[in-house]
Parts: structure tokens; C-alpha cells; sequence
């Protein structure tokens, strides 16, 4: 462990130098600001992004007071980056001090491994939190979590107010306890949302997330609604007029009070006391000073500035404890919560649960009694709103067996609660509580484990052996709390686009059935996207949500994706629809409207008032179930009080005729009028209306799909097979002996005089086979096209795999606060799609295994690609530790060994890790040239084709010594091996003395053909069972035409033809 | 013993069908109908005993999403929107889930669909037994 504390502080002093040597020259870049706005948002960018990473490094060794410092640097810049604060000379001067401020607190927290004084940072502070109110129009600004928590020893947890502590994973004590407040202690909007009390975890955590307190939330733009300034009355008062800091300031009092007087028992026995007693109240008077407590600073500095003796300290005690009385009075009469609301009846509930929260997380499995006292407060504040589900939700608290189970049914209850702030949202402002924010906070700081979570339980789902109704449920579970991190963000999209995948997966669900690749495809596109969008918001960038309004449209469109209908908007568009039927039309609707368009129908809207009269209503719905008209759609109108209904008709009835049915059902023609005559706009070219199936909405690039190219080339096919069997149908139709008979009796017999008419028949019938043929060849030239677009489109370069794997490194690493480099090389060889999702997965898994490994993942991954004809091969090399395996690694293995695949791992020298993954190229896309031999078709990868020859034919020789090997001189200085592709080993005999020469691990090979038939694109398909024993060939591939060809193996016959050479007994 | 049913419906002759699509059911029973959001939030204060909400959107005074944010609060039935807009994974869909819909189900043809039971009953039957299930 001292070896390990070694490294990270070395690393937070490497790290932090270059933090701060980037915001000095970001600073120094922005001057006065007069640069281009681009140039000025990249500065900003940059600075920002320093500090931010300064401040991480130093919340999670538990530097609070060097924290705090950099978190209102950051809170000061996010508000010219975020708010439009213009950049001045006042902020540039206060970050240039901060810069030199925290430089100075780098040196000595290096150096001691403690935390600052926070006295000479003061000056800073108070111009911090100055310019921060001025320019947010906002009082100045409370003591901030880390702030507050200056007055604990990072090595001392605290119980309230306590955040965080994630302690079930972390072994080190300090940076936990150095954390946010609890959610009762915060403030509605003060600045960014920090963590719920102490890190509920979905249900679904992949593993235990060593470090979530790390995660860059800061980098995100204000999630909250914009705040309104503060009146100038509320400016003026000071904070600890505010109850929520009331509280936070009773709590830390309370328990420096509890340190002092365990201190002051101690004083003659413990040396350690006294410098002990002046930081505790060095920490509270700090604290007292920010809230505005004139009287409690001036008895703490009293203390501080003399001698601190045991009577001072005993004078300080009693001192303190007046006043306690005075500023809070009887500790009941405080804590009660103002009359009628329910957050502030709460409050005292939610700082329980978190102090349990905490202890559980410590090993502490909090007392049944008191979890049941502190269900029971929120039962009774629960009770007269009538609020059922929140004391069910609370009461799964007592059911939790472990601290992840109370995690989660915390979450769930803050959920919950979110649920009531969302009804009663000026209560949870007056009580400064907002639960929905804590939960969006923390499900955007933990959106990249959700993510994991998610894309497994999406995996889980198509699988056969699925248990459907848990993964549902999980599923649904994981995509509220994308839901929540979007809106967190305020991508409103992509939350949306959530919380359509739960209605839809929820809907698959009732059928009992598997999701559908159409499904699932947007699904995986959302996710994929999403990581993206996160991954750019925590770098501080704008993220691209283009593709989210893709997969939106998808989505909402998914349902006439599956029926193979036009879109509802096809129709809206069509008819000319009025805004009112806007995404009204289900299914059902668009299938009634596109056959009454087709079968020439006109389409009117009547409006019925028909809501307070029964019977007229039964005439009409009766009239619209006749078959005189087809009721497409109907929606409803208010009118002041009354509603009415407009119906989407269809029928062939014209405008006057409907008028006099309507009539008929309604004498007085005022209750079921003709609202309005639409007419159906013509088809406009290329607008077919249909559910968009082209590549350009496909979110991920491993979705291989239909273009229009290929459907057209699919037509085309089909036609021309529809009229050779025309063809062939005739032909064979038709009796030739019986025609030429006829021929000849109609000529009496007479060969002579029939002759003429009888070549002409057979010319003809000539001239039809010919046909058939120019058919059939043109056949096989489309089912070539066909094939070689079909094999394009499921051809990817590895690239499309690496590039997103390096940004989630990059951003996986960041969260568990390392910097990991990605590097790559060989990602331009491309791949069947199949194998690079197995790959990407592969790659993934392997990726999050190493980097979880703490302060021993690697800094630095490297992989590099390589393919022959038969099989790829990753070579994974890392600087991270050596390990002996994991479980990662065994299913790694296990999915490999089903494909015939394998992965080894090497440790290196001294330090890192290196894995090679080999998996075979099952349906590799090969660029091939067939050839004829014997009859027989071969392909022969045209990637290893030197030449190809048809040489003199002295040229080849034998050579005796060599059991008569046959050679072929193909240049002056360099002789080939021959060898036949027969497995009879002889030259073909219709050989016309074309060469093949292949060429593989440095050596060449010469076939002998008969013919080269042409290049294409194949699909490759490995030989399996006994067929793998065939010698030199790697697979099979289907060729243009139906027929199937041998892939030759280059690397196989060049091998096999240097064991003849060298060992002619060999000889195959 | 039936599964109590609530119908919000603010189209009378939507109500009949739908209340007649569940006379079909026997493990369904209709105890409550309401025309609007409110209605129904008053009424479920006085018959507690509700298992399943069927619940329309477009609704006078309060909409069913409205009626759905303090619902959700307050009862343990289970609510079903069944609405024309609800189309599979549209907007309206998505709101009602993030709200907390435990089902939702398309009426096939408007907001009065009278071939509800045609269309749609097999999936609303089963929806609506999925949900008192669970």
C-alpha cells in the first residue's frame, strides 16, 4: 500500500503540475478576451477543463481546502463557459491568483500529504465567491460542500452532514469522507448538483465502482431551470439565516463541539491535544465566519490567538455552548419543520437514511429500530397527502440485507420523491430540497456503468434463455436512469428517446416474444450514441445529438417499420392532414388509409357532436361501421366546455351525397357536419412514404442494411428469373418433331420443299435458346452485383470498432481518475461485420477489466491487427499489472473457443500485459479471382496473386533431384515451385499453360489454370467438420451464377511447397 | 374474485366500449368511470379498492398524464393509458411511461374507436392482466 500511495501522490503532483501549467496558459491565450469568440471558447475550454481536472485529483486524496479553492475557480470560469458572463480583466486577475494560490497548495500538499491551512487562502476565497455572486446576480455563495468540510481531518469521517463514501469499494479512508452534503443539507440550486447522500447504485451495477465520487460531473452545463436572482433582501442576509445551512452549521458545531470536549479529556495524556483542539476550532471558525456568525468567530479567535491551554479550551467549550443556545434554542424547538410542508417534514428523515446510507456502506448494517423510527417519520409526514407508494418505497429500506440493496432502494425512494417535487414543486423549493435533481446528478455521474449495464440486459434479452420479465424490468430500470442523466444534461431527446424504448420494449414484453432485430437496433444505436454524447459533455464539448432525432424518428416510426406500412407521416402528408391528427395514426389507421388511397377513395373530416347523445352517437358509429364510409382515425376537440370529435372518413361517396347521409343520421345538421374535403396529393418520384430503410438513418456502423441499389438490383433479378422461366416454359412447350412433321405432311412428304420452312423453325427455336441464354448470363452478371454489394455492405474497416473503443478508454479512464493513452495500428483491414461486433465486445469487456484495476490499470494500450486468409489477430499490449485471470478472461474464451477462436496472455518483462486474440475469419469478405481447374471452380485471394503467366513452355522444367518437381522459371533470377490445384496432383489437361503465381511468407507458388473466370467479392465460409481436412483450401465461397468455389490457400500451398521441395517425400 | 377497473375516458361512447369490451372478461369488473383526470382523483378517494386504471390522455379539466403525476402518488392500482396518441414509442407514449404508466395501449382507431375489442382486446386483455399480475 505505501508503494501504491507513493505513486498516486507522485502522479497528483505530475498531474497537477500540468493542470496548472495548462490553466496558466489558457489564461495567458484568453488575455482580455479580445480574441475571436471561437478562439475565447476554446481557451475557456481549456481552462476550465484544467481546473476541473485539478480539482478531481485533489477531492479524491481528500484535499478539501484545496478542493474548495479549485471548485469555485471552476464554478467562476463555468459561468463565462456555461452562462455568458463575458471574460474580463477582474476574472482573469482572480484566476491568475488562484492559479499561483493552488500551485503553492500543489507544492505543500506534495510535500506533507495533508491538507492546507485554509487562513491564507482566504483572500482568494472571498474574491471567488464575490465575483461568483456578482456575476450570478446571487448572494455569495454558502460554504460549498468541500468548503464545509474543511473543518474535518480528512482522516476523521464525519457523520453529518456525510455524503459518498462508496466505501465498498475503496479502502482508502479520506476521500470519501471529504464529500457533499447530505440531500437534506443542500440547497435547491446554490451551484452544480452534486451526489445523492451516499451513491445508490442501480440494481444493475455492472461491478462495484471503485470511485464514483471522481466522476467529472462538473464539466456539465447547469442542469437545473435558470435561476432567478435572488431579491435584494435575500442578498443581504446572511447565510445562516438560510435553514439549510442552519443545519449544516448546528451538525458541524455539534460535532466540533464532541471533538473539543473528547480532546479537552485528553489534554494532559495526549501531546497531540492541543495542536488537535486549534485545528478543530481553526475549521469551525472558518465555518462560522462564512455563514455570518460574528459572535462564534469571536470567541474562536479569542481561542486561537492565545495560548491554548486546557482552560482555554474549557472557556471555549462553555463559551460554545452558550452560544449554541442563543443562535439555535432548544435543539426540539430547531428541528421543528414548518407547518404543512412536507420536505421540510422530511428533512430530519432524509439526513437519517444518508447516515445509515453511510454506515452501511462502512460495514455498519444500520439498527432495524432506528430504520423502522425513521420510516415511521416519513409515514407520518406521508400520510395526510395521501402519498402510498412513498411509504412502500421507504419501507423496501428495511428490507435491504446489504449496503448495494439499501443503495438501491434508496434510489428508488428518492425517485419516488422526485415524483412528489414534481407535484408539489413549491414546496421542495421553499425546503431547499429537490430530490429530482440529486437523482439526475447521480444518474449522470454514473451513466457510463448504466450504459454497461444496459447494452448486457439487451444482450441478456435476445438470448434464448433469457428471463424475460426480470430483463424487462431491468431494462426498464436502467433507461430511467439514462432518462434522469439526460435530463441532468437537458438533452431532451435523448431522455425522450428513453423513455419511447421502455414503451416500447414494454409492449414486446406483453407479447411474451423477444425484442426484434428492428428493436434492438435502435436500442444499440441509442446506447452507442448516448456514450457519445456523454463522453463529449464530460470533455466539456458540444456533443453531435443529430442521430438522436434519427433514432427518435425510428422509434416513433418502429411500429410501421414492423407492419412494412407507410409511415403515419407518409399519410399525414398525402392528405393534407390538419395539425390536430399530428402522430395520431396508429398502425390500424395508416393500413385503412393506404388501401383507401389506392383504391381511389376520397377522405373528408367529419365533426360530431355526439359526447351527450347516446343514441345519435350509436346511428353514426353505426352509419361508419355500414361500409358506406371507413372511419380512419377520429380525435377530439374541446370547445369550451364541450367535446367534440373530428372524424377522418373515407368513402366514395362525394361531398353532396355524404352531406345527405349525414343528414339522414341528423335531421338537424348541426350535430354531425362536414367539416372539411381533403384531397390526396399525388406521389411525389422517389417519396414512396415507406418506413425508412436506407443506410444513412442507421445509427451504429456495424448495422449492415439494404440499399436502394441493391433492392433494385434485387428486381431486376427476379424479373429477368421470371422471363427466362417464360422462356423456358415456351420452349419446352413446344413439340419441334411434332411441328416438323406437320411441316412435312403439309408438303406431301417432300424433304426438298419442306426444307426451307423447316430451317426456319429451327432457326427460330435457335434464336429463342440463344435468348434464354443472353438471359441467363445477364442473370448471373445482376446475381454478381447483387452478391459483391451484399458482401460491400457487411464489410467494415476495424477502424469503426478502434474509434469508438478509444473514446470510451479515454473516457473509462477518466472516470476512475486515470489518463489512460489508446493507440492502434493495422485498424484499416476490414471486416465481416459479425466478427467485428464480437471483436468490439470482446475488446470492451478487456478494456474495463484492466482499467479497473486502480492505481495498477494501464496508462498506456496499444493494439495492433493483423489478417491472413484464415484468421485475424489482435495483439493487445498494455503497461497495467500482471494478472493470473479473471473472469473476464474465461469468457473472453469461452465465446472464442465456440468460433474456434483463443486468446493468450504473456506477461512482460517488468511490467504490463500483453493478449493475443486470434479468431477465425468466419464469413470473411474476400476480393477473389475464379478460376477454373479440371471442371472445378477455385478462388484465389487476389490480395496473394504476384503475377499471372502464360509462359513459353520452356520456361518449365523438371527437376529430378526433387522426385520431379515441376518448375517455372518466372523471371530471370527466380524459379517456382508448380503446383496443381487437382487433388490428383497432374496438370489438367485442358491446362492452356496459364500460371497463377501466388506468393505468402516469403515464398512463391505457381498454379496452373485453365481458365480465369473473373474477380469478385465473395463472402468466405470456413470448412468445418470433415471438409476442414481438405488440404490448401480455407473455405468455400458462393459464387455469382449459384455455383460454390474452392478458396484456395496461399499460405498453405506455399508452405506445402516448400516441405516438397526440401523433403520430396513429402510430396503431395 | 374480479380485478376492480376505473375507465377515464372523456368520450361517453368510448367508456361504453370499453366498458363493454371488459363485460367479456370475467376476471375484470368495472367499479368506477370518470370523464376527466379529476374526476377520477376524487373518486378514487372514495372507492380505494381500484386494481387497474384504464386511462385516456385527451381529456377536459385534467388531461390523463396530469391525472397520472398525482395518481401515481397515491393509489396502488395499476394504470394502463389507453389512448389514441399513445402510438408505440412516440411522444405522448414516452411521457406516459416517464411518468410512470405501467402499460400503455393504442385505441386503433381515434379516440373513439368502436372496433376496440376487434382490434386491440386481445392486447389490451392481456396488458391488462400482466399488470394486475405483477
Amino acid at each position: 500500500m505505501s508503494d501504491e500511495m507513493d505513486e498516486i501522490w507522485a502522479l497528483y503532483a505530475d498531474d497537477g503540475a500540468q493542470a496548472l501549467d495548462a490553466m496558466e496558459t489558457a489564461l495567458m491565450a484568453l488575455g482580455d478576451g479580445s480574441g475571436t469568440a471561437q478562439d475565447r471558447d476554446r481557451h475557456v475550454g481549456a481552462l476550465f477543463r484544467a481546473v476541473h481536472t485539478f480539482k478531481g485529483n485533489s477531492r479524491v486524496l481528500g484535499l478539501a481546502v484545496v478542493e474548495s479553492r479549485a471548485h469555485h475557480s471552476e464554478d467562476l470560469i463555468g459561468l463565462v463557459r456555461d452562462q455568458g458572463v463575458p471574460w474580463d480583466a477582474e476574472i482573469k486577475d482572480i484566476l491568475l491568483l488562484a492559479a499561483d494560490t493552488l500551485r503553492l497548495m500543489l507544492e505543500e500538499t506534495a510535500a506533507t500529504r495533508a491538507d492546507v491551512d485554509p487562513a491564507s487562502s482566504e483572500g482568494l476565497m472571498a474574491q471567488l465567491l464575490d465575483k461568483i455572486a456578482r456575476c450570478s446576480g446571487h448572494a455569495p455563495e454558502a460554504p460549498a460542500p468541500a468548503a464545509t468540510a474543511e473543518a474535518v481531518t480528512a482522516a476523521e469521517p464525519v457523520a453529518e452532514p456525510v455524503a459518498e463514501p462508496a466505501a465498498e469499494a475503496v479502502t482508502e479512508p479520506a476521500p470519501e469522507a471529504v464529500a457533499e452534503p447530505a440531500p437534506a443539507a443542500r440547497k435547491t440550486k446554490p451551484r452544480k448538483p452534486a451526489d445523492p447522500p451516499h451513491q445508490p447504485v442501480p440494481e444493475a451495477a455492472p461491478e462495484p465502482v471503485a470511485a464514483p465520487v471522481a466522476a467529472p460531473v462538473a464539466a456539465a452545463p447547469a442542469p437545473s431551470a435558470p435561476e432567478t436572482p435572488a431579491p435584494p433582501a435575500a442578498r443581504a442576509r446572511r447565510l445562516a439565516d438560510d435553514p439549510t445551512y442552519r443545519d449544516i452549521f448546528k451538525g458541524m458545531s455539534g460535532d466540533a463541539r464532541a471533538k473539543l470536549q473528547s480532546l479537552y479529556d485528553s489534554y494532559t495524556a495526549d501531546p497531540e491535544a492541543a495542536p488537535k483542539a486549534r485545528r478543530e476550532a481553526d475549521g469551525l471558525c472558518h465555518a462560522a465566519r462564512q455563514m455570518g456568525l460574528d459572535d462564534w468567530v469571536t470567541a474562536l479567535q479569542s481561542y486561537l490567538t492565545a495560548d491554548q491551554t486546557d482552560e482555554a479550551l474549557a472557556q471555549l467549550l462553555l463559551r460554545l455552548d452558550d452560544l449554541n443556545d442563543q443562535e439555535f434554542g432548544t435543539p426540539a424547538a430547531a428541528a421543528l419543520p414548518e407547518s404543512g410542508n412536507f420536505f421540510d417534514a422530511i428533512r430530519g428523515f432524509l439526513s437519517d437514511i444518508a447516515s445509515m446510507g453511510t454506515d452501511f456502506s462502512l460495514g455498519d448494517a444500520p439498527d432495524q429500530a432506528r430504520i423502522a423510527s425513521a420510516i415511521a417519520t416519513l409515514q407520518a409526514a406521508a400520510a395526510p397527502h395521501g402519498f402510498l407508494r412513498l411509504s412502500e418505497s421507504a419501507a423496501q429500506l428495511a428490507r435491504a440485507r446489504n449496503a448495494t440493496e439499501y443503495r438501491s432502494a434508496e434510489l428508488r425512494l428518492y425517485e419516488e420523491l422526485s415524483a412528489v417535487e414534481a407535484v408539489m414543486p413549491d414546496a421542495a423549493l421553499a425546503a431547499g430540497i429537490s430530490p429530482r435533481e440529486l437523482v439526475q446528478s447521480w444518474s449522470a455521474e454514473h451513466v457510463f456503468e448504466t450504459l454497461a449495464s444496459l447494452e448486457a440486459t439487451l444482450d441478456r434479452l435476445r438470448a434464448p434463455s433469457s428471463d424475460r420479465d426480470k430483463d424487462h424490468a431491468l431494462l426498464d430500470h436502467l433507461l430511467r436512469l439514462v432518462h434522469h442523466a439526460c435530463a441532468h444534461y437537458r438533452i431532451d431527446t435523448a431522455g425522450q428517446l428513453a423513455m419511447s424504448l421502455i414503451d416500447l420494449f414494454s409492449r414486446v414484453q406483453a407479447t411474451g416474444i423477444a425484442p426484434d432485430a428492428i428493436l434492438t437496433h435502435i436500442a444499440r444505436g441509442f446506447i452507442d450514441t448516448i456514450e457519445l454524447v456523454f463522453d463529449a459533455l464530460y470533455q466539456g464539448e458540444t456533443p453531435d445529438t443529430q442521430n438522436l432525432e434519427k433514432l427518435f424518428e425510428e422509434a416513433a416510426n418502429v411500429c410501421f417499420v414492423q407492419d412494412g406500412l407507410m409511415t403515419a407521416s407518409a399519410i399525414e402528408r398525402r392528405l393534407g392532414l390538419p395539425k390536430e391528427f399530428h402522430r395520431v395514426l396508429s398502425p390500424e389507421s395508416v393500413r385503412a388509409a393506404s388501401e383507401a388511397i389506392e383504391s381511389g377513395q376520397r377522405f373528408y373530416i367529419i365533426r360530431a357532436d355526439i359526447n351527450t347523445d347516446e343514441t345519435l352517437a350509436e346511428a353514426f358509429i353505426v352509419w361508419l361501421s355500414s361500409g358506406l364510409a371507413k372511419p380512419i382515425t377520429n380525435v377530439t376537440v374541446f370547445k369550451g366546455e364541450d367535446t367534440l370529435f373530428d372524424f377522418l372518413v373515407a368513402t366514395t361517396l362525394d361531398d353532396a351525397s355524404l352531406g345527405e347521409s349525414l343528414t339522414r343520421i341528423d335531421p338537424s345538421a348541426r350535430k354531425l357536419r362536414l367539416q372539411r374535403t381533403l384531397t390526396v396529393l399525388v406521389e411525389a418520384d422517389g417519396d414512396t412514404g415507406t418506413a425508412p430503410t436506407d443506410t444513412d438513418t442507421a445509427p451504429q456502423p456495424m448495422q449492415s442494411g439494404v440499399t436502394p441499389e441493391m433492392l433494385e438490383s434485387i428486381g431486376e433479378i427476379a424479373a429477368s428469373q421470371s422471363m427466362i422461366s417464360h422462356m423456358l416454359t415456351e420452349l419446352a412447350e413446344e413439340d419441334l418433331m411434332d411441328t416438323i412433321d406437320g411441316l412435312l405432311r403439309s408438303h406431301g412428304q417432300d424433304w426438298k420443299r419442306a426444307r426451307a420452312q423447316v430451317r426456319n423453325l429451327i432457326g427460330d427455336f435457335a434464336t429463342r435458346l440463344q435468348e434464354v441464354t443472353q438471359m441467363e448470363a445477364q442473370l448471373v452478371g445482376q446475381l454478381t452485383q447483387l452478391q459483391e454489394e451484399t458482401v460491400e455492405i457487411r464489410s467494415r474497416a476495424i477502424s469503426s470498432v478502434t474509434r469508438p473503443l478509444e473514446t470510451f478508454v479515454q473516457a473509462y479512464s477518466r472516470r476512475n481518475r486515470r489518463e489512460a493513452q489508446f493507440s492502434c495500428s493495422g485498424d484499416e483491414l476490414t471486416l465481416d461485420i459479425t466478427i467485428l461486433e464480437t471483436l468490439r465486445k470482446m475488446l470492451r469487456s478487456l478494456f474495463v477489466m484492466r482499467l479497473d484495476l486502480g492505481p495498477d490499470a494501464p496508462q498506456s494500450i496499444h493494439i495492433a491487427f493483423h489478417r491472413d486468409e484464415e484468421r485475424v489477430l489482435a495483439i493487445i499490449e498494455d503497461d497495467g499489472a500482471v494478472i493470473d485471470g479473471s473472469p473476464v478472461l474465461e469468457e473472453i474464451q469461452t465465446t472464442l473457443a465456440r468460433s474456434g477462436g483463443e486468446i493468450r496472455r504473456v506477461a512482460l518483462p517488468g511490467k504490463g500485459m500483453r493478449f493475443h486474440i486470434s479468431m477465425p475469419l468466419a464469413m470473411v469478405v474476400l476480393d477473389g479471382m475464379v478460376v477454373a481447374v479440371q471442371g472445378v471452380r477455385y478462388v484465389v485471394p487476389v490480395d496473394a496473386i504476384r503475377m499471372i503467366l502464360q509462359p513459353e513452355t520452356d520456361l518449365q522444367f523438371t527437376v529430378s533431384a526433387a522426385e520431379g518437381q515441376k518448375m517455372l522459371r518466372i523471371a530471370d533470377d527466380e524459379i517456382v515451385a508448380v503446383h496443381p490445384l487437382a487433388q490428383n496432383g497432374s496438370d489438367s489437361a485442358q491446362n492452356r499453360g496459364v500460371y497463377v503465381v501466388l506468393g505468402a511468407q516469403g515464398r512463391s507458388v505457381a498454379v496452373p489454370v485453365d481458365e480465369l473466370i473473373g474477380q469478385q467479392l465473395v463472402l468466405l465460409r470456413p470448412l468445418r467438420g470433415v471438409l476442414s481436412k481438405v488440404q490448401n483450401m480455407t473455405g468455400i465461397a458462393l459464387l455469382a451464377g449459384g455455383d460454390v468455389g474452392m478458396v484456395v490457400s496461399a499460405n498453405m500451398l506455399c508452405a506445402a511447397s516448400r516441405e516438397a521441395v526440401r523433403n520430396p517425400s513429402l510430396r503431395m | 374474485m374480479p380485478f376492480n377497473v376505473m375507465i377515464v375516458d372523456d368520450a361517453a361512447m368510448m367508456r361504453l366500449y370499453i366498458a363493454s369490451f371488459i363485460k367479456t372478461l370475467p376476471d375484470f369488473k368495472v367499479v368506477a368511470q370518470a370523464a376527466n383526470g379529476q374526476e377520477a382523483l376524487d373518486k378514487l378517494g372514495t372507492i380505494p379498492d381500484v386494481d387497474l386504471i384504464l386511462l385516456d390522455i385527451e381529456m377536459p379539466v385534467m388531461d390523463g398524464l396530469e391525472f397520472l403525476r398525482h395518481a401515481k402518488l397515491k393509489t396502488r392500482a395499476k394504470i394502463c393509458m389507453l389512448s389514441s396518441v399513445a402510438v408505440s414509442g412516440s411522444a405522448h407514449a414516452a411521457k406516459a411511461r416517464e411518468l410512470g404508466a405501467d402499460g400503455v395501449v393504442s385505441k386503433p382507431s381515434g379516440t373513439v374507436s368502436h372496433d376496440l375489442e376487434e382490434k386491440t382486446g386481445d392486447e389490451l386483455a392481456r396488458t391488462m392482466r400482466t399488470l394486475v399480475a405483477a
